[in-house]
This record gives C-alpha cells, sequence and structure tokens, in this order.
C-alpha cells in the first residue's frame, strides 16, 4: 500500500469519525466503516470501565456475529492478555475462543480507545498482512478516542435540554391545565382566533353562546359560526382592530345560529407571539340581557309612578289637566330637534312629566284661583320648583330629574327662580322645559287668562330670546311650529 | 431436460418446457433470468407459470450468459433448490437506507425462519433495481441487522442504456425500484473479482449525493474527470464519448485491505455531475483506474480457485456467473473470451447467467457484503 493509498483510507475513516454526534451513531459508523475497509466480518465495541487489567466488561456494539449480538450490553468475561494498550494482531485461536465462545476466529485486530474502550475486529483467517498497523491507525483510534469524548460530552447536553426542556413542558402543561379550567369554569363566553379570523379556541360558554359544539367551532370562520350581518361586522371589527391595536369594547343584540337574541357587551383584544408580532385576537362576550331586563322593569316602573304623580296633579287643577303630557311631548320633540340621544330624550320627556310635581304643596285654590295671583300667592307659587326637588332628590333616575324640575323656571339672564342661575348654570333639559312649558300655557286657557295664538306665543318666545329663554332652544321650537308644523297633542286630537 | 436451460418467450414452448419440469419437480421455484430485448414477453412467462402453479422469481438483465456465451434473446430458467424462499420487495423513492434495510430484514427474518436447519446457512442473494442510488448504504445496514446468519451476493438488474425499467417480476407482478430476495443453499454465495489493478494517483469526490459526483477534487465533476483521462491517459472526452470512455476509465475506491472497490460513471447530468453505477461515499477518496487491455486468464482463474477451494473440483456442476455489463462493454468482444474462459477451465456441466449493472459480494466466504462494478461473479447452482 503506497502512500496515497494509505492516505486515501486515513481520510476516509477520519471523516466518517467527524460527522457524528452520538456515541452509538459514531461507533456504528466506525466499526462499519472499519468492516468495510479491512474486509473483516465481525466488529466490536468493549466497554471495560475497570481500565485495561479489566477481566469482565460489556459490548456496546456487535456488528456481523448474531450469536453475540444477543450479548450485547450484557455483562461478558475478558480473558487476560485480550486488552491492552498497544494496536495488535491476536492469532491465538483460545483465546479468541475464550472471549467469543466461538471457536471460528483466528484473527482479532485489537484497536485500543481509551482506558476503558476497545475495539476489536474478528475474522476467521488473518487480516491486513501488508498493512503497517501501527502507522495506520493510531492517529483514527486517538481521534475517535476524543471524537467519543465530544459525543458523550454532547449527549450530556443533549440530556440536559431535555430535562430542561421537559420541566419546561411540565410547566407548560400545568399552566395550559390551568388555563383551561379558568376558561371552563367562566361564566362569560371567551374565544380567540388567529389574525385571519379563524377560531383557535373557546370555553364552554363560548359553544353555549353560539349554540355549536367546540369541536365544531374551532377551525371556521366568523361566516361559519354565525348569521352572516354579525360574521361581517365582527370581521370588520378585527380588521379595525388589528390596524388600530387599541382594544374594544361593543355593546350588541346578537342573534346565535339558532335564532336566539342576547343582549351583550362583546370586549376584543390582539394577543402576540413572542416576537411581538400579532397572533391573534382574543375576545368575551358578557350577557348582560338579565341586566336590560332589570333596567327595563326599573324604568317601567318609574314611568308608571311617574304617569300615577302625574295623575294626581291632574286630579288637583283641571284647568291645567293633560299639560305635563302636551309639555313632555313638545319638550321631547325639542330635545330632537336638538340632537339629542335616545337616552336623554326618555329623561327629558319624563323630567317634563314631574316637572311641576311641587304643586302638590301648594293649596289648591291658589293653583285654581281664576285671576291672577297677588305678590304673596305668586311667592307661594314660586316655592314648587324647590318642593319638585324635594319630592324627587331621592328618587334614583337614571337622569337628572330632580334638578331639572328645580331649575324649570330659572331664566338665561339669571332673572328666574328658585335660584336665580342663569346661562349653561341651567341644565339643556330644564331650559328646554321651561320653554316648552310656557309654550304651552301661552296656547291653554288660563281661568284669569284667554289662550294666546301661536303666532303671539311664538313672538312672545322670541322677544325672550336669549333674556329668559336659551336662544337655541327657541330657534328650535320656532322651527317645529313654523317649519314642521307641529302642533301641541290635544290640537292633534282636535285635527 | 438440462438444468438449468435457455427457452425462447414462445407461449407454447414455454408451455411445453415448463409442463415437463413441472411434472418431475413439482415443488420447486424457478428462477428467471431475462433478456432486456424480450422484456416486453415477460407476460408469456408469468401467465405460463401462473397455469402451471410455478412460483416464479427473476430479474431482466442486458443480455444472458449461456455455454454458447452471451445470448441476446429469449430466458434462463434455474430451478431453486428445495427449501429455496423469494420475496419481491418495494423500496420507495427517497426512503432512508435504514428503513429500507428494515423492511428487508423483517421479511428475511420471517424466511430465516422456516429455512431447514439440516442446508446449514443460507446465501441471501439480491437482486436490486440498479437505478436505486444508496445499495451501499442500504447493504451496510442490513448487516447490522441480520450479521451472520446469511451469506451475502447478489448482482443488480435494469437495462444496458440505464433508463428506468421494471426489471424485477414474480408471477404476479414486475416492478422497478425494488429488490428481490433469494434465500438459496450456500453454495449459491458469489465468489467475486474485477482484476483491475490498484492505480498510483488519487482524486477526490468532494460532493456527492448516492451515486452522483458532483464536485471532483472541488471542481465540477465533468470538468475535472475531462481533465483528468486527457492528463492521464491522453483521452479526448466528450458529453458524446462519455459513456463509452468512462468504462476505460473507470472510478475506484481503495480500502485498506487493498481491495479496490470500482465505480463505473455511465452517464453525465446535465449539470455537469456524473452518474456513477453504484454509491459513492460522500467525500469518499476516488482513484482513477486505467481498466487492463485484454482481460487475460487471472481474473476468471482466481474466481474458480476461490470456488474449487469452498467447493471441490467444478467439473460436471452447474455454475451462475455474472458478468458486468461495463466490463463487457470496455472489453469488447473480448469479454467473450472470459466467458469462454470460464466454461472451459470449470469444466461446468453449464454456466448461466446475465450481464449486469453492478454486483455484490466479498473476497471471503464470510467477509463483509461489498456492492462492485466491473466484476464477475461465479456461484454454484445446486438445482435439487
Amino acid at each position: 500500500m503506497n502512500k496515497d493509498q494509505l492516505l486515501a483510507v486515513l481520510y476516509d475513516l477520519s471523516l466518517t469519525i467527524g460527522r457524528e454526534v452520538t456515541v452509538d451513531a459514531l461507533l456504528t459508523k466506525v466499526v462499519q466503516r472499519l468492516l468495510f475497509h479491512t474486509g473483516c466480518p465481525v466488529g466490536l465495541v468493549i466497554h471495560h470501565p475497570d481500565g485495561l487489567d479489566a477481566n469482565s466488561g460489556c459490548l456496546l456494539k456487535v456488528i456481523g456475529d448474531h450469536q453475540l449480538q444477543q450479548q450485547a450490553s450484557i455483562g461478558i468475561a475478558l480473558p487476560a492478555g485480550l486488552l491492552g494498550r498497544s494496536i495488535q494482531a491476536e492469532t491465538d485461536a483460545r483465546l479468541l475462543q475464550r472471549f467469543t465462545g466461538q471457536d471460528r476466529y483466528h484473527y482479532g485486530l485489537r484497536l485500543p480507545l481509551d482506558q476503558v474502550h476497545t475495539i476489536m475486529l474478528l475474522a476467521p483467517e488473518t487480516m491486513l498482512q501488508h498493512m503497517p498497523l501501527e502507522h495506520v491507525f493510531p492517529p483514527i483510534l486517538a481521534n475517535l478516542s476524543r471524537a467519543i469524548k465530544l459525543c458523550k460530552d454532547s449527549e450530556q447536553l443533549a440530556i440536559n435540554l431535555q430535562a430542561e426542556r421537559n420541566q419546561v413542558m411540565v410547566q407548560l402543561d400545568r399552566a395550559q391545565r390551568f388555563n383551561q379550567a379558568l376558561l371552563n369554569a367562566m361564566p362569560i363566553a371567551v374565544f380567540y382566533k388567529d389574525a385571519s379570523g379563524r377560531y383557535l379556541g373557546c370555553n364552554p360558554a363560548f359553544s353555549r353562546t353560539v349554540g355549536m359544539q367546540q369541536e365544531h367551532i374551532i377551525g371556521k370562520m366568523p361566516q361559519e359560526v354565525w348569521p352572516t350581518e354579525l360574521a361581517s361586522m365582527f370581521t370588520q371589527n378585527d380588521a379595525e382592530l388589528i390596524a388600530s391595536r387599541q382594544p374594544q369594547m361593543f355593546e350588541y343584540v346578537i342573534r346565535t345560529q339558532q335564532g336566539q337574541l342576547m343582549d351583550v357587551v362583546y370586549a376584543k383584544d390582539l394577543f402576540y407571539d413572542e416576537d411581538n408580532n400579532i397572533a391573534g385576537i382574543i375576545g368575551a362576550f358578557i350577557d348582560i340581557s338579565g341586566r336590560k331586563k332589570a333596567e327595563e322593569s326599573l324604568r317601567q316602573s318609574l314611568i308608571q309612578a311617574i304617569s300615577a304623580l302625574s295623575s294626581a296633579m291632574v286630579h288637583r287643577d283641571l284647568s291645567t289637566a293633560g299639560h305635563e303630557v302636551r309639555v313632555s311631548d313638545l319638550a321631547v320633540a325639542i330635545g330632537r330637534q336638538l340632537g339629542l340621544d335616545e337616552h336623554r330624550l326618555e329623561g327629558l320627556g319624563l323630567a317634563a312629566m314631574v316637572h311641576d310635581i311641587g304643586q302638590i304643596q301648594i293649596p289648591s285654590e291658589i293653583l285654581t284661583r281664576p285671576r291672577r295671583l297677588n305678590h304673596e300667592e305668586f311667592e307661594l307659587v314660586k316655592l314648587h320648583a324647590e318642593a319638585s326637588h324635594e319630592i324627587l332628590k331621592d328618587i334614583a333616575f337614571p337622569w337628572p330629574i330632580a334638578d331639572i324640575s328645580w331649575q324649570h323656571h330659572e331664566n338665561m339672564d339669571g332673572s328666574g327662580y328658585p335660584r336665580g342661575l342663569r346661562g349653561e348654570e341651567i341644565l339643556l333639559e330644564a331650559r328646554i322645559i321651561h320653554v316648552a312649558d310656557s309654550m304651552e300655557a301661552m296656547l291653554s286657557h288660563r281661568p284669569f287668562r284667554r289662550q294666546l295664538g301661536q303666532a303671539q306665543a311664538l313672538a312672545q318666545l322670541e322677544q325672550y330670546k336669549g333674556s329668559v329663554y336659551d336662544p337655541a332652544v327657541v330657534d328650535a321650537c320656532l322651527t317645529l311650529f313654523a317649519d314642521h308644523g307641529y302642533q301641541l297633542p290635544d290640537h292633534k286630537r282636535k285635527a | 431436460m438440462p438444468s438449468p436451460w435457455h427457452s425462447s418467450l414462445d407461449p407454447a414452448q414455454l408451455a411445453s418446457s415448463l409442463q415437463a419440469w413441472h411434472a418431475h419437480h413439482p415443488d420447486q421455484r424457478l428462477l428467471a433470468l431475462l433478456a432486456e430485448a424480450d422484456r416486453e414477453q415477460l407476460p408469456n412467462l408469468q401467465t405460463a407459470c401462473l397455469h402451471q402453479g410455478i412460483e416464479l422469481a427473476g430479474g431482466v438483465f442486458p443480455r444472458l450468459i449461456s455455454n454458447q456465451g452471451f445470448v441476446d434473446h429469449g430466458v434462463m430458467l434455474l430451478p431453486c433448490p428445495g427449501g429455496s424462499q423469494s420475496a419481491l420487495l418495494r423500496i420507495h423513492t427517497g426512503q432512508d437506507p435504514a428503513q429500507t434495510a428494515q423492511h428487508m430484514s423483517e421479511r428475511i427474518t420471517q424466511m430465516l425462519a422456516a429455512w431447514p436447519t439440516d442446508q446449514g446457512k443460507p446465501t441471501l442473494f439480491m437482486i436490486f433495481d440498479g437505478m436505486l442510488p444508496d445499495i451501499a448504504s442500504i447493504l451496510d445496514a442490513l448487516y447490522l441487522q441480520l450479521a451472520d446468519q446469511v451469506f451475502y451476493g447478489g448482482v443488480n438488474a435494469g437495462s444496458a442504456q440505464f433508463q428506468p425499467i421494471p426489471c424485477l417480476f414474480d408471477q404476479y407482478q414486475s416492478m422497478m425500484h425494488g429488490v428481490l430476495c433469494l434465500l438459496l443453499p450456500a453454495t449459491a454465495n458469489p465468489v467475486i473479482n474485477h482484476g483491475y489493478p490498484a492505480p498510483e494517483h488519487t482524486l477526490t469526490a468532494t460532493a456527492t449525493v448516492g451515486n452522483r459526483i458532483f464536485q471532483i477534487d472541488w471542481r465540477p465533476a465533468f470538468d475535472a474527470y475531462q481533465h483528468i483521462v486527457k492528463q492521464q491517459f491522453g483521452a479526448e472526452l466528450n458529453r458524446e464519448n462519455f459513456y463509452t470512455f468512462g468504462v476505460h476509465f473507470p472510478l475506484g475506491i481503495m480500502l485498506a485491505n487493498q481491495q479496490l472497490l470500482i465505480r463505473v460513471p455511465v452517464a453525465l447530468e446535465d449539470d455537469g455531475s456524473v452518474f456513477c453505477v453504484g454509491e459513492v461515499p460522500e467525500n469518499a477518496v476516488l482513484m482513477m483506474v486505467q481498466a487492463p487491455t485484454v482481460p487475460g486468464d487471472d481474473c476468471v482463474q482466481q474466481v474458480l480457485g476461490t470456488l474449487q477451494q469452498r467447493h471441490g473440483s467444478l467439473e460436471g456442476k452447474n455454475l451462475l456467473s455474472f458478468y458486468c455489463a461495463g466490463r463487457s462493454q470496455h472489453f469488447g468482444p473480448a469479454a467473450l473470451e472470459e466467458i469462454h474462459g470460464l466454461i472451459r477451465h470449470s469444466q461446468a456441466a453449464s454456466v448461466t447467467g446475465a450481464l449486469t449493472l453492478g454486483e455484490i459480494g466479498s473476497p471471503h466466504e464470510w467477509g463483509y457484503p461489498l456492492f462492485h462494478n466491473a466484476c464477475i461473479t461465479a456461484s454454484v447452482w445446486m438445482d435439487a
């Protein structure tokens, strides 16, 4: 074998050693390659932890001998003379027989790796006679010994990493179980979906809200879960959420696939991956149908109570019967003209119904006296605004009805009563009722005067616009009558 | 009827000869070596065997070998000895060699369980589809599994043009990308030799995948190969004459025991990579080999000598012999001299075989199985 040929073999074996990262794969590949190169049919790796004088060890790797393969990893006796520091071609068949338990091996090439590992190649006849063993194998074996150490370190590192990973997985699993239990226990419907809107998961409350099994929701798009109009609204909201990255909260009436209507507060936010990219959307529905029902019930009760108070007023002064209803109608019309929302209009209407409730404390003969009131009587009547406030202030309205009643005779210039408030100090609702109250009074008969015509009444409003009445409110009232042909309820009935 | 025998694929002739043979050997199966030129007529053979209830296994080869030399047509039919078994296994493209070996090993272990113990250790004779790129790795992995429970031998079937064809078959089917595993008596363990001398100079295959070499000495494979052929042998190599030159200037992998494994480059890919018959280990140190100009007697004599050492006189025996198609291409008409030498020197009753696209064996009866090119193999074929 010339130098080039020898180098070719060394090069090939060295590359084989450098390719593997686990001890088992390294030993397998190296022994395979040694068999490939030497033609020996059998290769063993003996582990002898007690050193080179050990009399027992185990076979870490066996290739090519089926019988010895059955003994791999089991203890095996190592006859004296088998192990040694040097590379040696062993031709003592009896020694090999004591070691393998077989009489067919007449050649064993001993390749010691380190103090505790030896490779042994076996063959039925002498091999490699032409090869300078002492030159070929030492650098390979030294390399292999180092590679085994590196592989062991690498395996230990992998074991440690795996242990850490397992620990993390246990913690993650625990956290996931806790989160799942939390989600399951929540009465609030919770879902999460990917950035494209596809549902990734949800809790049983969400499943009940939607009316679909959890496994039928996961993987679906909103249009496969919700009615079309809701689905497109949700999809649009999702797009806005992703664009703005700001949490959203809405109040919706939702309709499930089964057609059931439900009042909900709907909150949505984004969740992010480890690179802070948007990973998806998490959201919750809070069913507020019960609360809405209770609110409606309370509202109805208030309306009934107010209607009852209003009726009591009617019985005290028949000449002003229907005044509150008409003021309320006009006030709401003015409020709507001014662009107030429905909730505020509702409060305005109710306030108008009870704005004069304080008159209940004024002797009815004063209220029904068919002449102009003298100064003392008028001072007495002026007390009704204060009285209205006193009666209403302890009732928990969702609107400032007591304050509105208190302020409905205040003038813009501070000349009104009872407290002489001015301008913006007076609630808008009070300013509206002030106009509606005056307008209704001017358009109605009183025991002490005839009703004014509509034009005359409107002229009065115009005259006191800014001083007594809020100009914007007067303008709205004028528009109603002049442009929209508004008529008070009695007139409507007559018409 | 001589055994083994050559037959045409004429349905009538097949039916007649098979019926006559089967009447006397009802429990034997047949190994068939089918000439590529007649592969379209394989169904005739399969149909005839199915009708007679004969178990069939075989492969398609570029040419056949008989006592008359090379035969381009027909089929060589070899009655398998009692106890023989076969399994035709598919190998999925891209499957890891270790998985393939595991699959083969499981099937062969089943076959070993049914092997008659009084026949001693059997030979596992494998016929692979020659287009498989990783046969050497499959052999390495298979040896890990089966170890010394069998002797190892085999050949590659396929087309002389190295085109994929369904080259393996039994009586029911034919397939490509597979292996035919035959469990035969120990005498089927082939002796293998090529007789090519080891060269002095080496070169490094720096990038290989399976049986394709992308770089040699860190240069595009074909450029480097072309340059070396020109430098060492003065031959002008180009894409057109690549195949005809490749067989004359094969590559060699040098082993520590001074064996030289030959790899014949047979095709040039569009990307300049060189396609070999047989796997080339990654970063293998290759040698440019100049094949001997004339075959001589040495190789045949060595094969027969080893065969005689194992089995005694070969006189009157039937020999199964395979001859590498690349070797045949290289020697041209002189290849026939080697076949005639084999017949003459062995004094065998018959020599039956085929041209192959790769050979599997070991220089020793008990040796590590290696994949070769450019070899002659021979074994004693026992038919009873």
